[in-house]
């Protein structure tokens, strides 16, 4: 199922797009956003698997899973709801709250660590995630 | 150099586990055993390409061969912090083990050019 998106109202602190994927699983949701974006927060449900999911997480359009090198991994404890703050912060020490996707975000979630893994969850996990402007 | 613990005193974390100079060399089991994540930082601003964290829920890692379990990008010359989970953490139920390479993924046994700053708030 595709990635839905939502329009958050005007005044929104930090953001106004909140992405939800509800099928999140091995089949990747490539540049979900049509290129750059600033991702605020992530928060996954695991509830619904006993055994621990990787979320992959890249900067590019078209990642093949199992293939190309995630840039982030976010480890899914077990039957728990995941929830993943970002900042960064720059030499001058300007601090924001979203880190920079430069080329795309893309997505998938597996059941292996590293690099490898093309077997998705048991159930498929849910996924939101809190764009900033 | 070797890792140290800098004790906190709240619960949503007891103490810090901080290497000043993380790079490829592996950081192995840096709190002897379990460890619950709450937060990772790493200061990338010693270099002007990215960097990649890697942490591994395991007692001791292959660097570039095992695959780690949590990866945390930091761009060129930026500071990336990501909470995990607030007040509940992510459990790292073997050990807690550390680099820092040039490559995403698994693979890479390359270190930045300037060492990074990585710190880890655990319980």
């Amino acid at each position: 199922m595709a990635v839905t998106r939502t329009s958050l109202p005007t005044g929104v602190a930090g953001g106004r797009t909140i992405l939800h994927d509800a099928d999140t699983d091995e089949t990747a949701e490539t540049d979900v956003m049509g290129g750059a974006t600033k991702v605020n927060i992530i928060v996954v449900d695991n509830t619904v698997n006993a055994a621990i999911e990787y979320l992959k997480i890249w900067d590019a359009k078209g990642p093949t899973v199992g293939t190309t090198a995630p840039d982030f991994i976010l480890e899914l404890p077990a039957s728990q709801v995941c929830i993943f703050e970002f900042e960064e912060e720059d030499s001058t020490g300007t601090v924001v709250e979203y880190v920079t996707f430069a080329t795309a975000l893309s997505w998938a979630c597996v059941t292996a660590a590293g690099t490898a893994g093309t077997t998705g969850p048991t159930t498929a996990v849910k996924m939101w995630v809190h764009i900033a402007d | 150099m070797a890792t140290t613990q800098i004790g906190l005193g709240n619960s949503i974390g007891t103490k810090w586990i901080e290497d000043l100079d993380a790079d490829a060399t592996s950081e192995a089991d840096t709190n002897s055993g379990a460890a619950t994540i709450h937060e990772v930082y790493v200061d990338n601003t010693g270099n002007t390409a990215a960097s990649f964290l890697k942490l591994y829920n395991a007692a001791a890692p292959t660097i570039g061969t095992t695959a780690p379990d949590i990866i945390i990008r930091s761009r060129a010359s930026i500071k990336t912090r990501v909470y995990m989970t607030p007040g509940l953490g992510h459990a790292f139920a073997t050990g807690l083990s550390m680099a820092c390479v040039t490559a995403a993924g698994t693979a890479g046994t390359t270190s930045p050019t300037s060492d990074v700053v990585a710190r880890v708030r655990v319980s």
